[in-house]
């Protein structure tokens, strides 16, 4: 070992020593299960235990270490019960999120505060439709008064494939859909992960401008790692995102935002996306909130091309079909009828956002108009008691088999789900 | 001006309620109280006990103490002036004021699990240490959170 190398695990040694005496540890044990009914029932299950460490540093500094292993099942019952079909997956091990989290005071005037954090930590832009989640890198936001100033680096090439969501080109695609192989750690290692991908943001948001009125304007930029290194032709993209946030009253507020895509392959493609939504609260009314939604993302369609965000949103729990090429309106409530359960409902319109044929479900030959179909949502959760939370899930999606999808082939679906976690 | 009403109503609402707790405890104590960087096990045991109604408030800090470590609340080989911890304290004002925990507090009742009850009630913030000490008015203030959650006047 080299001496510089020598000294740096010594320090690290020595630094994690001084801090053991405040560690705190714990395990998260989760258990998920589904039912859901179109043509065939499919049962999944998954299990997870995930162990986490905190150690601060200071009162203003903490390093958070999360990882898990998780056990899935799903089995696929044929419409007569005669035949199931397994996938069983007996063993995933990831890292979750494991950051240093911090904040320093007076670094710029006396008003300001500088917050950071590096590691596997959650990076998002306001409208969580460009990146969401985790990824690898580190942000930093400086606030001075009323103005705010946040920058972003990450990579994404480390993080699973389904959780990534990574469906930028083609490429990405195949990845995607091709199974995780445990024939040697190379293919392993080619299939498990997420396309290589990198990331930088940058951001200026102005809280209080006009009395009631925040304003914010990002721009994140996706750069293609594997195809800088001339392994694929790169498919690089750049997002302008303006967002506002009114309050009305202190109860009723609403939310705008737009993102204007452009990316660049074999030539420039343009793209964008926009969205808003209303919240009223009505605490008194056992804490209702009520909230309208709506969200739009291109398709192909003249001069544009499909929206691909870094990390692709998904709209509606049923369907959910990815937030590209459609637009939806929806209505959410949620109220707590008693000391520890919440209740929420849920129902939005799906529409497809040009005349291309949708990504999911056999679409008739003489099919018109935008409309997908609709989805409802219900949702109880309840803290028995603090360290335990109970939820189940009732969900229905309706395609439009009147004018889009064939019938036969799109039955209404059905899922109920149940889960619980216990915090140890 | 209206984005200062809610804070003048929050610390109006705090002094209402030190100067309620003070009028069951000894001013003397509490003023001192106030001016500590770190409590001690020892201080720590007069305040819950007396507030507790465990100990009658003209008892002094080696009585409280003794009869903390006779309960078995006191953390593990802690002496009388020794520096008291978060979660040692979040123990302490469970066991005293016969909180419920959950399902690990109740299986395993211990410093750990106590602090995370009270960060769950909003009573701690879950950002603190558990193993940080705690100053005078910081303890003051967790015991009028748990006085306001126990609806106790």
């Amino acid at each position: 070992m080299k001496a510089p190398s020598r000294l740096c695990a010594i320090a690290a040694t020595i630094s994690l020593a001084t801090s053991l005496h405040a560690l705190d540890f714990g395990l998260e044990l989760s258990n998920n299960g589904m039912v859901s009914y179109d043509s065939m029932p499919l049962l999944s299950q998954s299990n997870r235990v995930s162990p986490w460490i905190k150690i601060p540093y200071g009162p203003d500094a903490k390093l958070y270490v999360s990882g898990f292993y998780e056990f899935s099942a799903a089995f696929q019952v044929s419409p007569d019960f005669s035949t199931i079909t397994p996938a069983i997956t007996p063993l995933r091990i990831d890292l979750d999120r494991a950051d240093y989290v911090g904040s320093l005071s007076g670094v710029v005037g006396k008003t300001s505060l500088l917050s950071y954090s590096i590691g596997r930590t959650n990076f998002s832009d306001t409208a969580t439709q460009v990146i969401s989640g985790l990824s690898d890198g580190a942000s930093a936001e400086l606030a001075i008064g009323n103005i705010s100033y946040k920058a972003s680096l990450g990579y994404r090439g480390l993080l699973y494939k389904a959780d990534a969501r990574s469906y930028i080109d083609s490429t990405d695609v195949a990845l995607d859909e091709g199974a995780v192989s445990f024939a040697s750690l190379d293919s392993y290692l080619a299939t498990y992960f997420a396309p290589k991908r990198a990331f930088v943001g940058i951001g200026a948001f102005y809280t209080e401008l006009m009395r009631g009125l925040d304003i914010g304007f990002e721009g994140w930029g996706q750069i293609d790692v594997a195809g800088l290194a001339g392994l694929k032709t790169p498919t690089h993209t750049l997002y302008l995102e303006p967002s506002a946030s009114v309050k009305f009253t202190r109860l009723l507020g609403w939310k705008v935002w737009g993102v204007y895509e452009i990316g660049y392959s074999t030539g420039i493609f343009p793209s964008f996306a926009f969205g808003s939504q209303f919240d009223l609260s009505l605490p008194q009314y056992m804490g209702l909130r009520l909230s309208q939604n709506t969200l739009f993302a291109s398709g192909n369609s003249g001069a544009y091309r499909t929206f691909t965000p870094i990390r692709m949103g998904s709209v509606g729990s049923v369907a959910a079909l990815p937030f590209s090429d459609i637009a939806s309106v929806s209505f959410e409530s949620f109220f707590s009828p008693l000391n520890g359960l919440y209740c929420g409902i849920s129902a939005v319109a799906l529409f497809r956002a040009s005349g291309n044929v949708p990504s999911k479900g056999s679409v008739r030959a003489d099919a018109s108009g935008p409309y997908l179909g609709f989805e409802t949502n219900t949702l109880l959760a309840s803290y028995p008691t603090s360290d335990l939370m109970l939820s189940m899930g009732l969900g229905m999606y309706v395609p439009n088999t009147l004018t889009m999808f064939v019938e036969a082939d799109s039955p209404t679906k059905l899922t109920l789900s149940v889960s619980a976690i216990l915090s140890m | 001006m209206n984005r200062r009403l809610p804070f003048a109503l929050v610390l109006t609402f705090s002094i209402f309620s030190l100067v309620g707790l003070a009028s069951a405890q000894s001013n003397e104590f509490l003023d001192g109280l106030l001016a500590k960087q770190s409590i001690t096990v020892g201080q720590t045991a007069y305040l819950v006990l007396v507030a507790s109604d465990n100990l009658a408030e003209d008892a002094d800090e080696a009585r409280a103490f003794e009869l903390l470590t006779n309960m078995g609340w006191t953390p593990a080989g802690a002496t009388v002036n020794q520096p008291i911890e978060l979660a040692s304290y979040a123990y302490i004002l469970m066991r005293a004021f016969n909180l419920k925990g959950g399902i690990m507090y109740t299986l395993f009742p211990s410093p750990r699990y106590a602090f995370r009850e009270l960060a769950s009630m909003q009573i701690i913030q879950s950002v603190y240490d558990p193993s940080s000490p705690l100053d005078g008015s910081m303890a003051i203030q967790i015991l009028s959170m748990v006085f306001d959650t126990l609806g106790v006047n």
